[in-house]
């Protein structure tokens, strides 16, 4: 990147706040994927208006712009595949307005999604899309991924609760999306266009969320069952029942023994999948909910530990949350993807996966959502062996396939970005990649944010 | 640590970026560098050959407390810590470490000089204290009337010598006969600093002062965890010995059982904060020994403040003044927001800085190491 336009960069963001030693930009070269590409230059925007100073120079110039929040996603989609800037987040991370009666946040996208969590709960309110990366993730990159977790099932995702969005457009100009009030239908529904939109049709600014009244009480219990069909059948009838649990999490049998080998949190060994429900609510409803899910369980094969006390809750949770830290520590590479089908296919989907493992001989752990068919299958290996890194590209390939064959998604969280732009075709077609490319090239006629990325 | 070992850590990071949770460097700037993930990926580079050992590249390991939170909060269990000092090992090899750095180590291990520089204005933001590793497990904690040798450590030794009065004080009250021994400085400072061969100096002279058999009680978790890493500098016997010391190598706080203290202990009436060290945190794994014993003492209000860094970092608050001003500035928001009567902490290092960014902040909150609060409570 010329001096000169480093110096222009400077003069918007001030020039503390332009990097460009080749030990920062190696700092900003990953995301939390295997894709790497080094940037030319870090810049540190402190407002809107100077995002779309950044943005006009870069149509200017012919430099890409690549959006980062906390670097936590898992498509590479954060990674400058192209060169150019990377341009972060973190110094727009105010939270603007708590809002108590009309149950809204307004925040700066730098915010990392926990703290809203915390400063909400203060209030008495509940912001529900917990990533599992939540502690670190933040809110622009959520909006950008559609992120989601374990409440999605009941509660929905990121884009559930966005209301309003100011965004700055790949030209450089600056505008609000969507209204402050619950249901608007004043043109289109740009808010959607810009949700899980990975940061290459505008840079999200300024975030308007909803918010939910904290849930009076939870009730927490883990099922075991002996085979994978009655687990499924379970969660079959759950949902049948009409019951919404605020969490319905599916770990299998090579998950349970990891997390069993790394913490001890009392799973059995034998069991071929475990579940983790909890329902939330008014305290008589909620428990309800639990003692029907109890006896469904029950009915299903399963035996079931019910929380009794929050440490107890805690602890299972636990449990669910070593998953991807125990399956870490196996092999010194953790591939961690998110395959997504429709929930009664979830059987059919780790049969599937088992089979994929056996025959590339790849360690394959599956934890994940059941309730809305979001399966984390985890790949662990050694990035070194060629041959195991060939045989996990493969097997990958056949886990993509296999749940584009079973009605599902490419993925149901952590967006296409690098990662997985080869497979989207398969997904969506040509006309279907036509249309995306169409509206990128409107907002975007001189490619320059975030190129390179969902499509290729 | 060999270049194996740490090649095998590099590699164990999966980039999940938990470690942005817990940094204190992190949380001042929220740039990348300065967490665990980063340093790693810096440190990768260098060994493939991709980035030059400059000054540059030196300032960046620089910018680490060493607190071993990341150790903690990591889902791989990588050890940051001990990639970063072998790092900055490789580095003070190569290129030597900054004046400034070395003066200050040099002070500590002189102690005169040291003692008289910092009374002369408390001048030095500047001591040890220092991290590590919990190596050696623990024996059981052994039956009064045993003899302990208290090893006091710089800070106690200079800086806080009422940590070391209390010390004493409590542990006769419980039933034990306190020795001294003219320690040299734990070598962490030393160690975490790039100078390994110092610091193995330094625990050469610690393990033949210490004799077979004794127990050895610190009130800074920060020695504690110093004598604990010693295996890691021998072979052979040396390392026997080592092992054997830190397994017999006791925290004050998970040491004294306060039952022992008897109708000896009255009451406080006070309202206190805890400060969990980070080195008793993340280093030894203490968290629980500190409550049930504040706990003990009636009439104690004990409030909960969330775990956050002091900020000193020993020679870092020396080498990176205003990253290690800005993490204290935050601390003492948080003591400000718990209304305590007075902080409680069990490092001398953290009472040392807290007391610094108190004063700075023109509050009256005070800090009072664990020994000190017992050593009131007793009657
Ligand atoms: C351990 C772990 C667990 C995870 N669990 C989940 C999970 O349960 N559910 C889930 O959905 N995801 C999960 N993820 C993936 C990831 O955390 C989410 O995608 C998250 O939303 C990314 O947020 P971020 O701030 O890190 O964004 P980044 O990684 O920095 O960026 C992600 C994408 O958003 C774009 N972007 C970032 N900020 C903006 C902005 N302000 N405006 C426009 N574009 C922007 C980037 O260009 C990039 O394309 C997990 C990741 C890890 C490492
Ligand atoms: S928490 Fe551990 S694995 Fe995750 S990025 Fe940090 S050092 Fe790497
Ligand atoms: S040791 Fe402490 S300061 Fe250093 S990287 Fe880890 S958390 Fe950050």
């Amino acid at each position: 990147m010329r001096e000169e336009v480093l110096e222009k960069l400077g003069s918007i963001v001030g020039r503390g706040h332009v990097l460009t030693s080749k030990e920062d930009l190696i700092c900003y070269s990953y995301d939390a994927q295997l894709i790497e590409g080094l940037p030319e230059a870090v810049v540190e925007p402190g407002s809107s208006e100077e995002v779309s100073m950044i943005l006009k120079l870069s149509n200017k110039e012919g430099f890409p712009v690549v959006p980062r929040g906390a670097g936590t996603g898992l498509s590479g989609g954060s990674v400058a595949v192209k060169g150019g800037v990377v341009l972060t987040t973190h110094r727009m991370n105010k939270i603007l307005e708590i809002d108590k009666n009309d149950l809204t946040a307004t925040v700066e996208p730098g915010v990392v999604t926990r703290k809203l969590c915390v400063e909400v709960e203060k209030e008495g309110l509940f912001y529900p899309p917990d990533p599992g990366s939540y502690r670190v993730s933040t809110l622009g990159g959520n909006v950008a991924t559609n992120a989601g977790g374990p409440h999605a099932l009941k509660y929905g995702v990121t884009g559930d609760y966005v209301l309003s969005l100011e965004v700055v457009l790949p030209t450089g100009d600056i505008i609000t999306t969507g209204a402050s009030t619950v249901k608007s239908v004043s043109g289109y529904n740009l808010n959607s266009l810009f949700i899980g939109s990975e940061g290459t049709l505008g840079i999200v600014t300024k975030i308007k969320l909803k918010l939910l009244p904290q849930p009076e009480a939870r009730y927490t219990l883990l099922a075991s069952f002996g085979d994978l069909e009655s687990s499924a059948r379970a969660v079959a009838e759950i949902i049948a029942a009409g019951i919404l649990p605020a969490a319905l999490e599916f770990i299998d049998r090579v998950t349970i023994n990891a997390v069993e080998d790394y913490i001890k949190a009392g799973m059995p060994r034998d069991a071929d999948a475990v579940l983790l429900i909890e329902t939330d609510g008014h305290p008589v409803a909620a428990k309800e909910e639990a003692e029907k899910i109890i006896k469904i369980c029950e009915k299903a094969g399963g035996s079931v530990r019910f929380a009794e006390s929050r440490v107890e809750r805690e602890r299972l949770w636990k449990a669910r949350r070593a998953a991807l830290p125990a399956l870490s520590r196996i092999r010194p590479t953790t591939l961690l993807e998110d395959a997504t089908v429709p929930r009664s296919r979830v059987p059919d989907m780790v049969a599937e996966i088992k089979r994929i493992a056996q025959k590339h001989g790849v360690i394959i752990g599956i934890f994940g959502h059941a309730g809305d068919g979001n399966l984390h299958p985890t790949i662990l290996l050694d990035i070194r062996d060629p041959g195991e890194k060939k045989r996990m590209e493969e097997a990958m390939e056949e886990i993509f396939s296999a749940a584009l064959k079973l009605g599902g998604t490419l993925s149901g969280e952590h967006g296409i970005g690098v990662a997985k732009a080869r497979f989207l075709e398969k997904e969506v077609g040509k006309e279907g990649i036509e249309v995306m490319k169409k509206i990128k090239r409107a907002l975007d006629p001189n490619n320059v944010l975030n190129p390179g990325k969902i499509f290729l | 640590m060999t270049s194996v070992e740490i090649e095998e850590e590099l590699l164990r990071c999966m980039r999940c970026g938990e470690c942005q949770a817990v940094c204190p460097t992190f949380s001042v700037t929220g740039r990348e560098g300065e967490v665990a993930r980063g340093k790693l990926r810096v440190i990768k580079a260098l060994f493939q050959g991709d980035l030059d050992l400059d000054a540059g590249v030196a300032e960046k390991l620089s910018i680490c407390l060493l607190c071993k939170a990341c150790c903690t909060a990591c889902p791989s269990g990588v050890r940051v810590d001990k990639v970063i000092a072998a790092a900055r090992k490789d580095l003070a090899d190569r290129r030597g470490i900054p004046f400034k750095k070395r003066a200050v180590l040099w002070g500590l291990e002189h102690p005169r000089i040291f003692s008289t520089a910092a009374s002369g204005a408390r001048v030095l933001g500047i001591l040890p204290r220092r991290v590590s590793i919990q190596i050696p497990s623990r024996d059981a904690v052994p039956p009064e009337r045993a003899r302990v040798i208290f090893y006091a450590g710089c800070m106690i030794n200079n800086i806080t010598p009422e940590i070391g009065d209390a010390v004493e004080t409590v542990l006769e009250k419980a039933g034990y006969r306190v020795e001294r021994i003219k320690e040299a400085c734990c070598g962490i400072p030393a160690h975490y600093a790039g100078l390994h061969d110092r610091a193995k100096k330094l625990a050469e002279k610690n393990l033949r002062k210490i004799k077979k058999n004794r127990i050895v009680v610190t009130a800074c978790p920060t020695c504690a965890v110093g004598l604990k890493e010693y295996p890691e500098f021998f072979r052979g016997k040396l390392r026997e010995k080592a092992l054997d010391v830190g397994r017999r190598t006791y925290d004050f706080a998970e040491f004294l059982d306060a039952s022992k203290l008897g109708d000896s202990l009255g009451s406080l009436n006070m309202r206190v904060a805890f400060h969990d060290p980070c080195h008793a945190l993340h280093g030894l794994g203490l968290a629980k020994e500190s409550r049930s014993l504040i706990k003990a003492i009636h009439g104690i209000k004990l409030v909960e403040m969330e775990q956050r860094c002091c900020g000193f970092g020993g020679l870092f608050s020396f080498e990176h003044p205003s990253f290690s001003q800005t993490i204290n500035d935050g601390r003492v928001k948080d003591i400000m927001a718990s209304k305590a009567d007075a902080v409680v902490t069990s490092c001398p290092g953290c009472k040392y800085y807290l007391q610094e960014g108190i004063r700075r902040g023109r509050q009256k909150t005070e800090v009072i190491h664990l020994a000190e609060l017992f050593s009131r409570g007793i009657r």
